[in-house]
């Protein structure tokens, strides 16, 4: 094995998450049923491929609650289109578009000397942006770990 | 993060496989090979993007099979320092968090690499931060948070020996202590980390 090139592209979360919605159903793979209790069965001829399966399960388990269920490709670009304006190094971009960050201190966390680079209504801006084309849809249910620590407090 | 990188590898495709076209074959058994697998200095292997170039089969004397060089794209993962992730609490030790990403497990902060005023309280199992004196945040298990990627550690795992032993069970402790191939140091004490819940 040689590693031509290390880095050719960054992806953005969601482009892997639509690459492995089409793997998995090239192989009819179905994971539909969110409970993990998935069984691999053995017998079955891809049973070969049980580390791909693997793989694409919990990766794509783990990006479909990251973000909203309503996301499209067009609103992706829009969001890109909309950051270009901005002075973004090409990595801060990419996480914006991944963790799609609801508050200042979120985007502050992303972008780094942020205070200097941006004023506040910039970054107010940034998080409408992303407020509108991806609205938290999440927060009318509050999710079991928020009320944890909400009742430990 | 993921990330496309470009490999090239000569693919062995057994003799069963010869009725399948020839990208579909040597695609399941690059898929095989790596998939869900740690690749030393570039990161975790997913899934085969698309294949770049396949350059005609070779045969060796004594093997019914052809080896084929192929040049392919793969998704890997492979997060950058400074890089903000969330993940999940796997664990809480005296010694720092464990955090997982459902593919990914060996993600690891280390206590000085935690808040500063954050102490861990062994009768709740789970990490207290003080931003000041009336306030405490809890880093409780299962909890989502952000944090910070600060360092990858790959370690060459060589292949195990023939085992001779007959203790199983001393086996299974061996397993738990094992070296990842692939951990993550992370980082957890600037504002914006820990809870997402404190944050929004």
């Amino acid at each position: 094995m040689k590693i031509e090139i290390a880095r050719e592209k960054f992806l953005s979360n969601f482009e892997v998450q639509q690459a492995l919605v089409e793997i998995q159903k090239q192989n009819r793979w179905n994971f539909a049923s969110k409970a993990r209790v998935y069984k691999f069965d053995t017998n079955s001829r891809n049973s070969h491929l049980a580390n791909l399966e693997r793989i694409t399960m919990d990766v794509s388990s783990y990006l479909d609650k990251s973000f909203a269920k309503n996301a499209q490709v067009d609103r992706f670009v829009k969001l890109i289109n909309f950051l270009n304006g901005f002075e973004l190094v090409k990595v801060e971009k990419l996480q914006m578009v991944n963790l799609l960050p609801r508050s200042l201190v979120s985007v502050y966390s992303i972008i780094e000397e942020c205070d200097t680079r941006f004023t506040e209504d910039e970054c107010e801006s940034m998080l409408n942006k992303i407020e509108e084309l991806f609205p938290a849809k999440q927060e009318t249910v509050p999710d079991q770990d928020g009320d944890l620590s909400m009742s430990k407090n | 993060m993921f990330q496309l990188s470009v490999i090239s590898d000569l693919i062995r495709v057994p003799p069963h496989l010869f009725h399948l076209p020839t990208e579909k074959a040597v695609l399941n058994e690059i898929n095989i090979k790596y998939a869900n697998k740690v690749i030393p200095k570039l990161g975790l292997f997913v899934s085969v993007w698309d294949l770049m170039e396949i350059q005609d089969g070779l045969l060796k004397p004594g093997d019914g099979a052809t080896y084929v060089t192929v040049k392919f794209r793969g998704i890997i993962w492979k997060p950058f320092v400074g890089e903000v992730l969330t993940g999940w609490i796997k664990k809480n030790t005296p010694e720092g968090i464990k955090v997982t990403m459902e593919f990914f497990e060996d993600i690891f902060i280390p206590k000085s690499l935690l808040f500063e005023n954050a102490i861990y309280s062994g009768d709740e199992d789970a990490w207290i931060w003080k931003p000041d004196d009336d306030t405490s945040l809890y880093l409780d298990e299962n909890e989502k948070i952000y944090f910070r990627i600060e360092e990858e550690v790959f370690t060459d795992i060589k292949p195990k020996g023939p085992d001779n032993s007959m203790n199983v069970t001393e086996e299974k402790e061996s397993d738990e202590n094992k070296v990842p191939p692939y951990a993550i140091i992370a980082s957890c004490q600037t504002e914006g980390m820990g809870c997402v819940s404190w944050w929004e």
